[in-house]
């Protein structure tokens, strides 16, 4: 008899989903079918911003096998829907259409042809408005009202310090205006959804980041109490911030109630092109202080973010942007003022990083300018200036456990060995090279409000342990994470635990998929959970077989679990469980201990942030601007590592998604319309763009996270683009200001050069 | 209109299949919703992002625009066909290398990864990279995905090597 206490934590444990994936057995929601089935379409507006003077179905609803169709006026609830507090979106436009691709109706038909058909024959008599296609344009002063409040829909502030004091002190002072694209997630599965009549209600199976979101949101839709409405993830294709589109849930659940059959929506992937959230196009204002000696004295920072046509996630984005205006470095003044502005445009919401992608790029490229101007090098900036700790960041907050100084020495480190090695490596005489680096941090969680994780623990009857999680696993493996830290908890083998997620007929509201919360925040409720069952499952024993809760012992036995008493064999859990007779079922809550930021953004925001820097080393064509990265390298400090290859898989797939928005990733609008709607012309990176990637991980320990663990998910996005942009700079020896940069861009920019020499 | 109804037959995961289908319908459509084999999956429709690849005589090909009619004698492999007895190496291998996330690329890019190897016994990373350069993954960033093949490849060289011996 082999005896061991297996431990889970550190240990690449196979993802618990891969299996049903590798074989195709794996169902996504377009990949369930129901005998009967009607399929959905959506009537979308051709016009961004228009009156809506009429809207006539009949034709449509006399055509043979058209179901059910609905309109504004067909929902008996209320027409407001929002994945944050602001709900000012509609799931159909009733007077008005505020983007283009803004569902007007819909259809539900014996087959998509006939709903298609159906659609055409559907009349909508518009009266044109002006469309507002820019930042600029909605500032105007004669500029057409998007909102009902004007077009400013959203202001963050964040003062500390004496802004213009620091900049008196400041022997330098460096302006910098920086442009970011719109991007899309691209998630490989497009949006869909099934929505079924049930025996008490209405079941949805929904893509989505947030299953008891999209609950209230479509219960307040259709007007039936909450317990009515269902909802539960199925596989979902990759999220990424984006997911669910709450209109396409909410129509297909009218649709549903309307026809009193199974209705499924798929989107093509033109429609998610056009209708989902983008992350936000900014254009970013910087004015940094500095010294001879290279301190920063201040930072004023003006954001104009394009939050489309309605708010969405745009009030966590920009929020965020404000609290990591400053970047990862102590700033004694600063002063940051982040305005979302209603346009035309698709909506934009939360999106890996909520934010600060764009602000780092900004800022990064500040600090690698501030360098040059001062003489002196990339890394020297930010060894002096990086959050160390005991510091204050910009909200006031002070941060324990920073290790920025580290992750800029070990990827400085490196990156000095890759070059003494490629010393002798010859480029073309029309390339140039160049290594660029950036530092970011991230708060994991929601921003200074309270957002518990929730998780169940049991043991049935049956001696099967479970762990049970409103949080859907996004693909990212945040079940298998859970598997192993209440594994852990528990002394027993990750086999050994059945998670269910993402159900709201049996799961908690554990909140949202979001915001890098999975693992540190969820994770940790999982964790007080299972100590909590590990506490009642002694005490039962104890009772049951008369010993002291402290003598009794689990232990693995060829990968079973055994109780040890003293003076017994060893007796098998399962065994345990009929003994007991009862289900132990617990509930435990986590909410990271944060406080909501004052007037002047002051406030101590997360529980727990991730560390990292990036070096970036690129080659860039002189003649085409056409830029190649050969290699990143990427140091984290996320805590514990709960599962390395989870984590490296995070990393590296964020590093991809950072190469794109770096280089050719940009949603192309005219009118509002999305000119490069399919995977044609919106460039993702494929696999021989990606150079090598190279992780580092420093060993520490959050002592507020599930042994020792924060999340990365997000965190990991951030530096790419910002190092690559300095790498180019460096290797161009010219400043870059917008993103993508793509073979345009670059080559402009180059052009200038040789205009101005 | 009318048009006429094709009857098609063709070898499917290894068996015969006799379908009915309409001049325009692409093949995906026919595995997905006639032959209910929604393992291939539908990310672009245009034969961009390889999510329906399948294997057409051995060869990758985008479901999405191969027409149904046109594989009328020939022989078709889905991700549901690729399992034997156990399941196949490069599958365990995606498994193994942590080459799965959300995993709706998987069964494409898996079938992708059979036709390289099956050409090539022993490929470079290079053509690793090209092998797959159809496939389009969002979060992996295709680093797993690679070394997951690789390790494919250099298990069947040992193998080979040991055949040899032996």
């Amino acid at each position: 008899m082999t005896m061991k206490e297996k431990d889970c934590i550190g240990v690449s444990f196979l993802k618990l989903d891969a299996a049903e994936k590798v074989t195709g057995y794996a169902k996504y929601v377009a990949d369930i079918n129901r005998i009967g089935m009607l399929y959905g379409k959506i009537l979308r507006s051709t016009r961004a911003h228009a009156r809506i003077l009429g809207i006539n179905v009949d034709k449509a609803s006399a055509i043979p096998g058209v179901r059910a169709i609905v309109t504004f006026s067909d929902i008996p609830g209320k027409n407001q829907i929002g994945m944050t507090g602001s709900k000012d979106q509609k799931v159909f436009a009733e007077d008005r259409v505020r983007f283009y691709g803004e569902a007007l109706a819909a259809v539900a038909a014996d087959s998509e042809s006939i709903a298609e058909n159906a659609l055409r024959q559907i009349e909508v008599l518009y009266e044109d408005l002006p469309v507002v296609e820019t930042i600029e344009q909605a500032l105007m002063p004669d500029a057409p009202q998007i909102g009902d409040k004007g077009n400013i829909c959203l202001k963050f502030t964040i003062k500390k310090g004496d802004c213009e004091k620091g900049m008196q002190e400041a022997d330098l002072v460096l302006d910098g205006e920086y442009h970011t694209a719109s991007v899309d997630h691209a998630y490989l599965e497009p949006e869909a959804v099934l929505a079924e009549p049930i025996d008490n209600g209405i079941l949805i199976y929904s893509s989505t980041k947030s299953v008891h979101v999209d609950q209230r949101e479509i219960a307040r839709v259709i007007g039936w109490p909450l317990e009515k409405v269902h909802v539960v993830a199925a596989n979902i294709g990759g999220s990424f911030g984006g997911k669910p589109d709450l209109a396409l849930n909410t129509i297909a659940a009218l649709l549903c109630v309307k026809s009193g059959m199974s209705v499924t929506i798929r989107y093509t992937r033109e429609e998610s092109l056009q209708v989902s959230t983008k992350r936000h196009p900014c254009i970013i204002r910087y004015t940094h202080g500095i010294k001879k000696n290279g301190t920063l004295t201040a930072v004023k920072l003006e954001i104009l973010a394009d939050t489309g046509a309605y708010i969405d996630y745009s009030s966590t984005v920009l929020q965020r942007m404000a609290i990591f205006g400053a970047g990862p470095y102590r700033v004694p003044n600063v002063l940051i003022e982040v305005k979302g502005v209603y346009t035309n445009n698709p909506v934009t919401g939360a999106m890996r990083g909520f934010g600060v992608p764009q602000v780092a790029f900004a800022c990064e490229r500040q600090l690698d300018r501030l360098a040059k101007a001062l003489g002196i090098d990339p890394f020297t900036i930010r060894y002096i200036n990086c959050l160390k700790d005991g510091d204050t960041t910009a909200t006031g907050q002070i941060l324990k456990g920073v290790t920025i100084s580290q992750l800029i020495s070990a990827v400085q480190q490196r990156i000095d060995e890759e070059e003494k090695k490629c010393k002798d490596k010859r480029i073309k005489p029309y390339e140039r090279e160049a290594w660029g680096i950036a530092c970011s941090y991230y708060g994991n969680g929601r921003t200074g409000m309270p957002n518990p994780g929730v998780a169940r623990a049991c043991l049935d009857k049956k001696g099967s342990v479970k762990v049970i999680v409103g949080t859907p696993d996004i693909g990212q493996g945040s079940n298998t994470i859970y598997a192993q830290i209440a594994a852990s908890t528990l002394g027993v083998d990750p086999d050994c635990i059945l998670v269910t997620s993402a159900d709201t007929r049996c799961t908690p509201d554990s909140g949202t998929t979001s915001g890098t919360r999975n693992t540190a925040i969820v994770g940790k409720a999982v964790q007080l959970a299972m100590e909590k069952l590990r506490s009642l499952i002694m005490q039962k024993i104890s009772i049951l077989y008369s010993v002291k809760p402290e003598e009794i012992k689990i232990k693995l036995v060829n990968e079973n679990p055994m109780i040890f008493i003293p003076d017994r064999e060893p007796i098998n859990l399962s065994k345990i469980a009929q003994e007991i007779e009862e289900d132990i079922l617990v509930e435990e809550r986590y909410d990271p201990p944060t406080t909501p930021l004052d007037e002047n953004g002051q406030g101590n925001p997360y529980a727990f942030y991730t560390y990292s820097v990036q070096g970036a080393k690129v080659r860039v064509n002189l003649y085409t601007g056409k830029i190649s990265v050969e290699k990143v390298i990427a140091a984290f400090d996320a805590g514990t590592v709960i599962n390395p290859t989870l984590f490296e898989g995070q990393i590296e797939g964020a590093i991809a998604m950072g190469i794109g928005y770096a280089l050719s990733e940009e949603i192309k609008l005219s009118k509002g319309i999305v000119k490069n709607n399919n995977f044609d012309e919106y460039i993702i990176p494929m696999s021989m763009d990606m150079p090598e990637i190279e992780t580092i991980t420093i060993q520490s320990f959050d002592p507020e996270g599930p042994f020792g663990a924060k999340g990365v998910g997000e965190p990991a996005v951030i530096s790419t683009a910002p190092a690559i942009a300095n790498a180019v700079s460096i290797a161009t020896n010219k400043e870059f200001f917008n993103l993508p940069l793509s073979l345009e861009e670059v080559s402009n920019v180059l052009k200038e050069r040789e205009a101005t020499t | 209109m009318k048009t006429k109804v094709h009857t098609i037959s063709f070898i499917l995961n290894g068996k015969n299949e006799t379908v009915s289908v309409n001049p325009w319908e692409f093949l995906i459509d026919v595995l997905r919703d006639k032959l209910n084999l929604t393992g291939t999956k539908k990310g672009c429709g245009i034969g961009e992002c390889g999510s329906c690849t399948i294997l057409l005589d051995g060869r990758p090909v985008n479901s999405c625009l191969t027409l149904a009619v046109s594989v009328d004698g020939k022989e078709v492999l889905t991700i549901e066909g690729l399992a034997g007895e156990g399941i196949d190496p490069i599958q365990k291998a995606f498994i193994k290398k942590g080459a799965v996330q959300c995993g709706f690329c998987t069964p494409g890019m898996i079938l992708s990864a059979k036709a390289l190897l099956d050409d090539k016994k022993n490929p470079t990373d290079e053509e690793i990279k090209r092998g797959i350069s159809g496939n389009l993954c969002r979060c992996t960033g295709y680093q797993k995905i690679i070394s997951a093949i690789r390790e494919v490849a250099l298990t069947k060289k040992d193998t080979n090597n040991n055949d040899r011996k032996e």
